[in-house]
This record gives structure tokens, C-alpha cells and sequence, in this order.
């Protein structure tokens, strides 16, 4: 087990080399720089700009260099925000990004693996039509849609809650829940599946031939091998939800990391876009080896090719 | 963190003075001598003050800033400004002219390289200490140079791109060492003119090469017009007379910064320092920043030890960077903030039934327009590309472009109370207002367009319009587009390009029609003329007149406020008879505000000093 884990963590390092490698040519060869706006600044103030940053270097010695500096952890200075590090911008807005996935995380699992395992054994009644329609539609309704659509409700209509920020307990309601929704409606779908394939196995139909309790059947025998499938999807869920809430952040004025990642890419920030791409990419690295180790851990089948 | 109950921020900020203020993005600082945008403007203007402030109607120059009163000296070149004794840095130091002194030469420091550094060339020599020209700093500035700087007027110090040599081209103030040194071996030749000796030469070369080996900062030697005669008496001289200058004065790019703070925390010209952090930073406006959390808010609160603490109702603001209009309209609607920066124009018949009377829209100091690529056709250009050239380069068929435009049809899809631009400048700008005007007339436009060798539009050549992505950009370029099919018979392309990309397009002049906005920077034509002077590095058109350039030079010298504006008139009308650019509208800002807020007035800069600011609740 020890041995996977350390082979794995090798093979990310050359995985990660090559996005930074990717990220800093790519931003680079992107036209427009930094330092252009609507209203011209002369030539001497960009070039006396562009020096101060490194920028007039050949680009191959600012490659060594962003690499050296990286393995030092200095992510470099942000040039929209003079005076702010990328350390400092990602300090402020990681945790809440990971915050807002946490709470979005808990109402995805918290709705979708009953709702799931309730239609799979209710197979082809209502009870499992209809839970399972309005997954697909949550599937189908985008977040932009739903964000609004609830602060409509909640917000503007009942006056429950607060319809933008990040202050108080209760902002992280909204948009945890309509992050959440979106990713409760697939793994309402996904669990459904895992457990009518597992449910139909020999080992089920021993327990239940051994007079077992229904609810023991399907929690204690069936559910291990049930969300499997859910387990997988919880490496690239986890990543979506943490990567995948600008959306979100704009819609509810939340300081996340997301606003950052799209904007410095707009404003040609390097050393933030750079930033941001290597935190995202560290995250999906350890998220993926996270959920096959969970994998190895529930399943002894696996285990054994570790 | 509590669970808090529903009192909105609007109800307790009426109650204690504490303003919420959407301010559109997050600032990219509080230093102004770094920041250029309008939402750090908002929070600027709380936490310093200039030698003048601005009348919150008029936005005419009052003396309410740092300076008591002035004196101008008869040739309009000469200011003289006392300070009032008793204003205070937020350290309890004294705000004292050195303080200016050292904040000029902050901004206009090169190594500083501050982006609006240009709005201080109105000084005696700051743009030739700004931009190193060196010539006319090392021997210009030296009154022992035994030749006077008029008789050297015919070197080429500056680039001199009509020249055939190399070193000509650069110019000397540009050349660097090695060159300079194979210069004065005699191993590299300069164009000299022929009445200059060689001791001459030689020594200018010298100066060159002695100032090349050890760099160093030219304050000094460039003698630039800004002098603190004493503690609280500053002096500046002008390098033309400029009736705006006051009002330029209230322009963040000329306030003042603590020196020994800015010192403290990396020196003058640390653009990475971290002095206007909260716990470092001083300042010496009615507000001091409390708190800034980016992406959350940032909060600055009243200064009780403020020379005018008394006056100032407000006690607190909280800036929002609330960069998403939608969910800015959202926080409106539900009381958390006062004040919004914009409303979408979507938003506007919404508004117009919810909120009627929270919607504001007001006159603003700004152009909607689209620029004209009028460079023309060079030799070996593909044959599509020449043909593009040559339409675009023809008077008459920019002439037929703009008259064939329905601005009344624009503005009023826009429904947002914009004005139609029939001229470049806006109207009543310092009582200005262009006597020539382009028209709408789709016959002459047609006639026009035949008269180029483009009857009913045949033959014309694919000529593209590029607008950074925006669905608002994409809307007028549409409606455009249709105008000029049906008056003119001619099929645009329309070509959208991500914000840096379209910038890089057409500082390149990679386009042939592009959408552009100006909005000035003080209360005089000229910051919209200025432009389209052939040297002026936002002029992307292509555009190089004579007439016009020597115009706005005789306004610019002019002594007398009537003749200057006459000659801006003639520069206009030629603009206007030329035509690099198409005016369509006249911005307008539009908000929505609280009911509550006082003392908040319409004026075409947009600005609402925070002094005059105060909120009276409901009943």
C-alpha cells in the first residue's frame, strides 16, 4: 500500500512539471500583455514596467527562473494588484472555495446517495420515476439558473436569507445548496445504478436466502459495492466543485479562488493564472489518488494488485 | 459568525452614516500614483485629499483641499498655493508642500513608471524628467553649456524616424552605452547639423557617456516646476498656460503620499510595496482605511482628526467589488448596498417600473465611438487587404459611414437617457461645445459612397468591424451593420476578439473599424482632442493631419480662455470633416440609489466627494 502511494506521488511530479510547462508558454503566447489598457500608457512606462517584472527577458530564462522560484514556493507577484503576492491572493481564496465544495459536497452526498438507494429499491415505480425525472432536471438546470432562481425565493420573495456574501453562517445555505443540487441529481443517478447491479448479484440473494433484514441487505451488503461508481465520480466531482465555482462565487459575491482563476487569464496576470492552474492541478492529483485508494480499501479484489 | 437577523445593510446604514457602495471591481490599489480605474477613484478620493477639492455640483475647483487659497501669477504660468496649517497626515503629521514635492517626483519618476504620469506634463519639464529626455535635462538644464539649448533645437536627441541613419533614428537620449562610446572613438557616425562645431559635439557626447556609466536620478538636474518655498507654501509653474489646471489638481495623480511611510516600506519607486496595506498606511482625507479584505470589501472609516472633521456626516463606507451586474442589481434589491455602479441596460424598464425612483441616469464626460483605420494601402499588400486600405483611406467614404449612422435609433434602443454624438467632444465640456456637427443623411451618405467609386455599395471590399466581446458592443454593431446595408447597400463583417486580444488588434491597426470609449480625465476639450494629435500613443487610426496637429498646439498655447476655444472648434471641424472616428453616443453613468442618500449630485465627471455626502432615513 505504502509502495503505491510513493510510486503514485513520483508519477505526479513529472504529470505537474508538464502542466506548469504547458501553463507558462501557453499564457505567454496569448496576444496582449499585461500592462495594455483602453486609455494607452507610453512606450517607456511599458517597457520600464516589463523590465521591473522580468518581462524583457528571453522567455526561456523566465521559464528557469518561475521554475526555480516555484520549488521555493514563491508564486511571484500579481501585476493587476501591485503590492499583492499569488501566495497571498490563493491564501484568501482557497479556503473558501474549499469551504463552499465542503457544504456543496454535504448536500450532494446528503440528498443524492438516499434519494439513489431508495429509487433502487423501489426499481420501476413511481417512487422511483419521479425522484429520478427531477434528477435529470436538476442535471439539466445550470447553476446560473438555479443560483438566482433560489435567491428569488429565499432572498427577494420570503426574506430568509441573505442574497449575496460570504459573512455569515447562513450565506453559505445558497450557494452550497444550488452547487450542491447540481451534483445531488448525479449521484441520486449514479448510486440508483450501482445499486441495482449489485442488488441482482448471488452474494445478495445469500443474505437475503439467510433471513436477514431488508435494510441490512442493502446497507450493510449491498451499499460497499453500490457506490462504487459514486467513488469514482468523487475525484473529479470534488475538483469540479472546488475548480468549478466561478459561477457560483459571481453570482453570490463569494471571495473564492474561482473569480481569480478567470479573471487573471483576462487580464494576462501570469504569475496568477500560473498560480491558480498549480493549485487546481496539485488538487485533481491528490483528489484522484485519494478515491483509488478508497477504492482499494473497500474493494479486497483490488487490494491484492496493489 | 452568528446567524444575523434580516435587518438589512441599508436600514442600519441609515441610521449610523454608513454608506454601502457597490463599486463595480475589486480596486487594483489605494496608491495613486499606481491606479488607474474609476472604482479605485471611488476610494481614492475618500482616503486623500489634493491641494483643491471640487464643488459637488459643478465640480469646479473650491478650496477645501490641502491648499487655504492660491494665487496665479498674470501669464497664467505661475501657482502659488498656501496650505492650511492645521491638515493632517492620518499620523497626526503635518500635510506640508515637501509632502507634494516628493509625490510629484514619486509619480513622475521613471523608474516609478506610473500609467497616468502624463497628467502632470502640464509642469515645467515633468514629461522631459519623466520620459529621460536627457538632452534637454543634462545640457538643456545646464546654464553653463556653452551653447544656448535654443541653438540645439536642430539635434536629433528625440528618434527622428525620417533620418536614413541608424543612430539618427534612435536618437541620442535613447542610444546606450556602447553606442555612445563607439560615438566618441569616431567608430559609429551621428548626423550632426552642420553649424554645430566638434568640441561641441564632443562634449555633448561626453555629457552622454558620463551619464550612461553612472546612471543616476535626474530630479535635480531636470528642474521640474513644482518647488515648496516653505513648510506650507508650494509653487508651480506650468510649462503652457492651462485654464483647467485647477481642476486638474483634483485628479488623484496629484495627491500627495506620506514620504517617510512610502520610504519605510521599499523606497519611492516600489511598486511591490506593502505601505497601503491597512496597518501600514497613512493618509490625509476625512476617511483612513480600516479594513480591506480582497474580493470581500473594503472599509474605510471617518477621521476624527480630519481639518474639516466637523463637516463630515458620513461615518463609515464599505466598498463592495461587486463585479457582476446582475448580482449587483440582486444586492440593490435587497438593501445591501445604497448605491450601485451601473444598471444594465436590460435592467432599465424593470427599474423604471419597481424602482422609479432609484433609477438615475446623468451626463458623463464620455464618448462611444467607433475609430477608422484610415492608414493607407501600402505596396506589396494582398489585393483584398489594398482594397480595404484604399476604401477606408478615402475621406468620402468615412464621411458616407458616419452620415449614414441613426444615432437617434441607437440611443434610443439604449433607453438609458444617452445623447446622440453628433461631434467628438461632449457637449458643455468647460462651456465647450462643437459648432460643427456630422449629420444624418443617408442620401449624401449614398452619393458620397458613388462618389468614391462605390455606387449602391458595388465593389465594396470586405471591410471588418471589431468589438471586444460584450453582448452590448455586439447589439450597436449589429444595428450599425443593418444601418449601412440598407442606406449604403454595403455587407460589414463583424469580428468579436477577448478585451486584450482586441487591444493588441488595434495597437497593432490590425482592423479597419473598431469600438472605442473615451472617457476624459478633467474638464476641458483637450482631454478628448489631445487623441488625435499625431504623436499621441492612443491615436491608432492612423490619423496624421497637419492642420490639426498645429491647431491644438496653438490652443495649447494660447494665453486667452476665448481664442483657445475658438481654436479647438478648428480642430474639431477638421476631426469631424476627416473623420478617423465615428461618434455614436454620449455615456451617460447610469445608477441605482438609495432614496436615503443626500448631498449624491449629477455631474459629468461622476464624482461625489464624500464631504458633501450624508443619509437621512425614511420615515
Amino acid at each position: 500500500m505504502l509502495g503505491f502511494f510513493l510510486r503514485r506521488l513520483l508519477q505526479a511530479i513529472p504529470v505537474l512539471l508538464a502542466i506548469h510547462f504547458v501553463t507558462f508558454f501557453l499564457v505567454r503566447s496569448a496576444p496582449g500583455g499585461p500592462f495594455d489598457d483602453e486609455k494607452a500608457a507610453p512606450a517607456e512606462v511599458i517597457d520600464e514596467l516589463n523590465a521591473y517584472y522580468g518581462l524583457n527577458e528571453p522567455l526561456m530564462v523566465q521559464y528557469g527562473r518561475n521554475l526555480v522560484n516555484l520549488l521555493q514556493g514563491d508564486l511571484g507577484p500579481s501585476f493587476k494588484y501591485p503590492g499583492r503576492t499569488v501566495n497571498e491572493l490563493i491564501a484568501a481564496g482557497f479556503p473558501v472555495s474549499l469551504e463552499l465544495a465542503m457544504w456543496s459536497l454535504l448536500v450532494a452526498l446528503g440528498l443524492g446517495l438516499p434519494i439513489g438507494i431508495f429509487a433502487a429499491m423501489r426499481r420501476n415505480t413511481l417512487l422511483d420515476y419521479i425522484p429520478m425525472s427531477l434528477a435529470m432536471v436538476g442535471i439539466c438546470l445550470p447553476t446560473f439558473v438555479m443560483g438566482p432562481l433560489l435567491i428569488l425565493v429565499f432572498s427577494l420573495t420570503l426574506s430568509w436569507l441573505n442574497p449575496i456574501g460570504w459573512v455569515y453562517a447562513v450565506d453559505r445555505i445558497l450557494p452550497g445548496a444550488t452547487l450542491g443540487l447540481f451534483y445531488a441529481a448525479y449521484i441520486a443517478r449514479l448510486t440508483r445504478g450501482g445499486m441495482l447491479e449489485v442488488l441482482g448479484q448471488d452474494y445478495i440473494l445469500t443474505a437475503r436466502a439467510k433471513g436477514l433484514k431488508e435494510s441490512t441487505v442493502v446497507l450493510r451488503h449491498a451499499l460497499i459495492g453500490g457506490i462504487q461508481p459514486v467513488i469514482t465520480f468523487m475525484g473529479p466531482a470534488v475538483a469540479g466543485l472546488v475548480t468549478g465555482s466561478f459561477v457560483i462565487e459571481t453570482i453570490f459575491f463569494i471571495p473564492g479562488l474561482g473569480r481569480f482563476f478567470i479573471n487573471s487569464a483576462f487580464n494576462r496576470d501570469y504569475a496568477v493564472v500560473m498560480g491558480t492552474v498549480l493549485v487546481y492541478a496539485v488538487l485533481i492529483v491528490v483528489l484522484n489518488l485519494l478515491v483509488d485508494m478508497l477504492h482499494a480499501w473497500l474493494n479486497p479484489r483490488l487490494r491484492s494488485h496493489l | 459568525m452568528g446567524v444575523q437577523a434580516r435587518v438589512s445593510n441599508v436600514e442600519t446604514g441609515d441610521r449610523y452614516q454608513i454608506l454601502h457602495y457597490a463599486n463595480g471591481t475589486e480596486p487594483e490599489g489605494v496608491d495613486p500614483h499606481i491606479v488607474t480605474g474609476v472604482s479605485e477613484n471611488n476610494i481614492i478620493s475618500a482616503l486623500y485629499e489634493g491641494l483643491v477639492g471640487i464643488h459637488p455640483r459643478t465640480v469646479t475647483p473650491l478650496a477645501d483641499g490641502s491648499a487655504e487659497r492660491w494665487e496665479i501669477s498674470p501669464d497664467g504660468l505661475t501657482y502659488t498655493f498656501y496650505l492650511r496649517h492645521d491638515a493632517t497626515w492620518s499620523n497626526g503629521d503635518s500635510v506640508r508642500a515637501s509632502d507634494y514635492v516628493y509625490a510629484y517626483h514619486r509619480m513622475l519618476n521613471p523608474r516609478m513608471a506610473a500609467k497616468y504620469a502624463y497628467l502632470l506634463y502640464l509642469m515645467q519639464n515633468a514629461e522631459a524628467y519623466n520620459r529621460s529626455f536627457l538632452g534637454r535635462i543634462l545640457i538643456g538644464e545646464d546654464d553653463e553649456f556653452p551653447v544656448a539649448w535654443a541653438d540645439l533645437e536642430a539635434v536629433d536627441f528625440r528618434p527622428n524616424p525620417a533620418s536614413r541613419n541608424p543612430l539618427n533614428t534612435k536618437g541620442l537620449d535613447l542610444l546606450n552605452l556602447d553606442e555612445l562610446a563607439q560615438l566618441g572613438r569616431g567608430e559609429l557616425a551621428f548626423d550632426w547639423p552642420a553649424s554645430l562645431s566638434t568640441p561641441i559635439r564632443e562634449l555633448i557626447v561626453e555629457r552622454f557617456i558620463q551619464f550612461r556609466e553612472e546612471p543616476s536620478d535626474l530630479w535635480v538636474r531636470a528642474k521640474v516646476g513644482v518647488v515648496a518655498e516653505s513648510e506650507f507654501v508650494l509653487r508651480i509653474e506650468l510649462e503652457k498656460p492651462a485654464p483647467y489646471f485647477l481642476g486638474m489638481l483634483a485628479h488623484y495623480s496629484w495627491y500627495p503620499v506620506h514620504p517617510p511611510t512610502i520610504e519605510k516600506h521599499g523606497g519611492m519607486t516600489q511598486r511591490d510595496s506593502t505601505w497601503t496595506r491597512p496597518e501600514n498606511i497613512v493618509t490625509n482625507g476625512p476617511f483612513r482605511l480600516q479594513d480591506w479584505k480582497i474580493n470581500r470589501h473594503l472599509h474605510v472609516v471617518k477621521r476624527e482628526d480630519y481639518w474639516e472633521a466637523d463637516a463630515i456626516r458620513l461615518r463609515e463606507i464599505y466598498f463592495y467589488p461587486i463585479d457582476n451586474v446582475e448580482t449587483e442589481q440582486r444586492a440593490f434589491r435587497d438593501g445591501y448596498v445604497h448605491v450601485t455602479s451601473t444598471v444594465p441596460t436590460h435592467r432599465i424598464a424593470f427599474n423604471q417600473e419597481h424602482f422609479p425612483n432609484n433609477q438615475r441616469f446623468d451626463a458623463y464626460l464620455g464618448v462611444y465611438y467607433y475609430r477608422l483605420n484610415v492608414t493607407p494601402p501600402e505596396s506589396g499588400a494582398d489585393a483584398d487587404e489594398e482594397a480595404v486600405r484604399k476604401a477606408m483611406s478615402d475621406k468620402r467614404v468615412r464621411q458616407a459611414l458616419t452620415y449614414s449612422v441613426n444615432r437617434e435609433a441607437i440611443v434610443g434602443f439604449l433607453g438609458g437617457g444617452q445623447l446622440p454624438a453628433y461631434s467628438f467632444v461632449p457637449p458643455d465640456t468647460a462651456g465647450y461645445d462643437s459648432k460643427h456637427r456630422v449629420v444624418y443623411d443617408p442620401a449624401r451618405a449614398r452619393a458620397l459612397l458613388a462618389e468614391a467609386g462605390y455606387p449602391g455599395g458595388e465593389d465594396f471590399p470586405k471591410v471588418k468591424l471589431l468589438y471586444n466581446t460584450s453582448e452590448g458592443h455586439k447589439r450597436i454593431a449589429e444595428i450599425i451593420q443593418q444601418m449601412w446595408k440598407d442606406e449604403l447597400g454595403i455587407e460589414i463583417i463583424l469580428e468579436n476578439q477577448e478585451w486584450k486580444v482586441f487591444l493588441d488588434s488595434l495597437n497593432r491597426k490590425e482592423f479597419d473599424i473598431g469600438r472605442a470609449g473615451w472617457i476624459g480625465d478633467y474638464l476641458d476639450p483637450s482631454t478628448f482632442l489631445d487623441l488625435w494629435l499625431s504623436t499621441s500613443g492612443n491615436n491608432t487610426t492612423g490619423f496624421e493631419n497637419i492642420e490639426y496637429d498645429r491647431l491644438m498646439d496653438q490652443a495649447a498655447r494660447s494665453f486667452d480662455s476665448e481664442e483657445r476655444m475658438e481654436y479647438f472648434q478648428q480642430a474639431e471641424a477638421v476631426l469631424l470633416d476627416e473623420l478617423p472616428v465615428i461618434p455614436i453616443y454620449y455615456y451617460v453613468s447610469s445608477k441605482l440609489i438609495r432614496e436615503s442618500v443626500q448631498g449624491w449630485y449629477p455631474n459629468l465627471l461622476d464624482r461625489h466627494p464624500y464631504k458633501y455626502v450624508y443619509l437621512e432615513p425614511l420615515d
